[in-house]
């Protein structure tokens, strides 16, 4: 009778067991990602992109990506699962990284220059400065007189290193050629989402950049992509000429046409009294 | 009832194995496909010489012999299709559709063919002698590396952009694991027992070492060389040896199995990227991209002992022998 009865409490207890087995495995893990900007522009469309092609991996991972609307940002308890994507002025992006200072804040438009930055280590630069991309410029029409190329971080031309594949997949879901901007959007989410599948807690490992080799990412450029000191994305660049790519520049070569004094407390200082803002993007 | 259901489809297998083996009919020529050239180069094992150049559509990638080695299955990438060689007469005798842009591939004992298609991110199953769909398994982006166990009873699959590699059971086709490797994993290959599979990671630089049966990680390499980018990974016969094929490093890597400490590396052409390894593991055949040529290393030396000019950029190489 007791056996009966104990075998009979067992498998409840097992029943229950399994249920809360499987419902906490369905539930996983959901990470927010909080997109600041027009949702008119390139860098919507990369950011719904990367989610999408998060979540595919997520699904495998029991990890979900979310995006969460930024007038909700308050009452998100779990800041260590969430990220900013801001589209918007360096100005702002100052203000919401001395607001939020344990979410890190992937800035995806240019800065004119690294001096213009704000100094916050919770900000990462997924593009290089307009200087630097000047600069890249320059020097490849110097060693090509009579090309008239210019620097880009993608171009929807661009085939290798599987880049053919992400381009087909953009345009198919986005129904017009990926740009800078939405490539930028897209690799913010893909290095989160990156780090999420390695790290329970990637919101840290982001805000220490300079200290783990986690975050080296596959961009679809063909190198692990990482950031430098001044939390800026090393990247190739592409040299387009004419409709077409007619160069890409290593970064090494791009490193070299860094200035050396590009140091962040140096130009706090330097800047304390100028607008931050290189570009004039929704202002706040 | 499940452990003898189980046990029979193992003898079934086994049994399968058997008799696909007995029934290998040795050329010792070796396939090689020519991505940009649209064909397959021929070489005779023995005089390493181009004894035939077959067209077999565009964008030619993975190649396979089947178990019996009556047929050599090419995937053609843009025409969607698997082209079927007859290893003696050297044409192609047919052709089936397999999805969406298949790449690389591989053949179980039974017969069957497992292929990565890239753009839909679904592995498929083939039956080649009707060319019928049997499954399609979910995997992450951009599916690569097909693997499948000596023992035929897992496959491995590599998604490039999700950074996974899937362990999948046969014949339920269940992913039993999940394993999140280093960036852009391109291929797989077990242990003769099918305890252990190896993983290149083509942007990270790694190998990466996974038991089989429970998924963990046990051991990562890095190749240590900055145009390390590695592509196809093969064991030697005895399990003591890896060789890795290292892309822009124009090197084949050889590293022990037990540290995956690198122990040799053989210089190649460039943009190494295909390997496949004759039956008596003697030697060593390399696919050279950029180069457009074939290599042969003899794993005794550790030593290129001829290089074979084939078509246009070559990738994939299988050897009926």
């Amino acid at each position: 009778m007791f056996n009966k009865r104990f075998l009979k409490m067992l498998r409840s207890f097992m029943v229950i067991c399994l249920m809360l087995l499987t419902t906490g495995s369905a539930l996983g893990k959901e990470f927010n990602i909080v997109f600041d900007g027009s949702k008119k522009t390139d860098a919507w469309l990369g950011l719904q992109q990367g989610i999408e092609e998060a979540n595919t991996q997520g699904k495998f991972l029991n990890l979900k990506y979310i995006i969460a609307n930024f007038s909700h940002l308050n009452s998100i308890q779990d800041r260590t699962s969430t990220i900013i994507v801001s589209a918007r002025s360096a100005r702002r992006n100052s203000k919401l990284a001395t607001e939020y200072p344990s979410v890190p804040i992937f800035a995806i438009l240019p800065s004119s220059s690294a001096q213009s930055r704000p100094c916050a280590n919770n900000i990462l630069y997924i593009r290089p400065s307009s200087q630097i991309m000047e600069k890249v410029t320059t020097l490849w029409r110097a060693e090509n007189p009579s090309g008239n190329g210019r620097a880009q971080l993608w171009h929807h031309t661009f085939k290798k290193y599987a880049a053919a594949q992400l381009n087909k997949r953009f345009e198919k879901a986005a129904a017009k050629p990926m740009s800078d901007e939405s490539w930028s959007a897209w690799a913010a989410v893909k290095l989160f989402s990156d780090v999420a599948a390695k790290s329970a807690n990637p919101s840290t490992q982001l805000l220490n950049p300079k200290e783990t080799s986690i975050l080296a990412f596959d961009g679809q450029k063909g190198v692990d992509l990482n950031f430098n000191s001044e939390l800026e994305l090393l990247q190739p660049l592409l040299i387009i000429d004419n409709g077409a790519i007619v160069s890409e520049i290593s970064i090494e070569k791009i490193n070299t046409l860094r200035d050396a004094n590009s140091n962040c407390e140096t130009l706090a200082a330097k800047n304390k009294n100028e607008d931050a803002d290189g570009n004039n993007h929704n202002n706040i | 009832m499940e452990i003898i259901t189980t046990i029979s489809k193992q003898l079934q297998l086994s049994i399968l194995v058997f008799v696909c083996n007995a029934a290998i009919a040795d050329t010792g020529r070796v396939f090689v496909s020519n991505e940009r050239g649209d064909s397959v180069s021929v070489l005779d094992g023995i005089t390493n010489q181009v004894i035939s150049t077959i067209s077999v559509g565009k964008r030619p990638r993975g190649v396979g012999i089947s178990p019996d080695g009556t047929e050599v299955y090419v995937a053609v990438s843009i025409d969607n299709l698997i082209s079927v060689i007859d290893p003696i007469k050297l044409e192609v005798i047919r052709t089936f559709s397999c999805g969406d842009d298949p790449e690389a591939f591989a053949v179980h004992p039974n017969g069957n063919i497992y292929i990565s298609n890239e753009e839909d991110a679904i592995a498929s199953v083939y039956d080649p002698s009707n060319g019928k769909l049997i499954d399609t398994i979910e995997v992450g982006l951009e599916p690569e590396g097909v693997a499948i166990s000596p023992d035929g009873t897992k496959v491995a699959v590599t998604s490039e952009s999700t950074n996974l590699l899937h362990i999948i059971g046969i014949p339920s086709h269940n992913i039993l694991h999940n394993v999140v490797v280093g960036a852009r994993p391109r291929s797989a290959a077990f242990s003769s027992d099918s305890k252990t599979v190896y993983v290149t990671s083509e942007i990270s630089s790694e190998i990466i070492k996974i038991d089989v049966n429970s998924g963990e990680i046990l051991q990562k390499a890095s190749l240590g060389d900055a145009r390390a980018k590695p592509k196809d990974i093969l064991v030697s016969n005895d399990g003591s040896k890896l060789y890795v094929a290292g892309g822009r490093s124009d090197k084949i890597f050889i590293l022990e199995e037990k540290e995956l400490r690198i122990l040799n590396s053989i210089p190649v052409g460039k943009r190494v990227w295909g390997l496949a390894l004759s039956s008596d593991g003697t030697t060593l055949y390399t696919t050279d991209g950029v180069d457009h040529q074939v290599s042969v290393i003899d794993t005794t030396m550790e030593k290129v002992s001829a290089t074979v000019p084939v078509g246009k950029f070559p990738w994939g190489v299988a050897i009926h022998d």
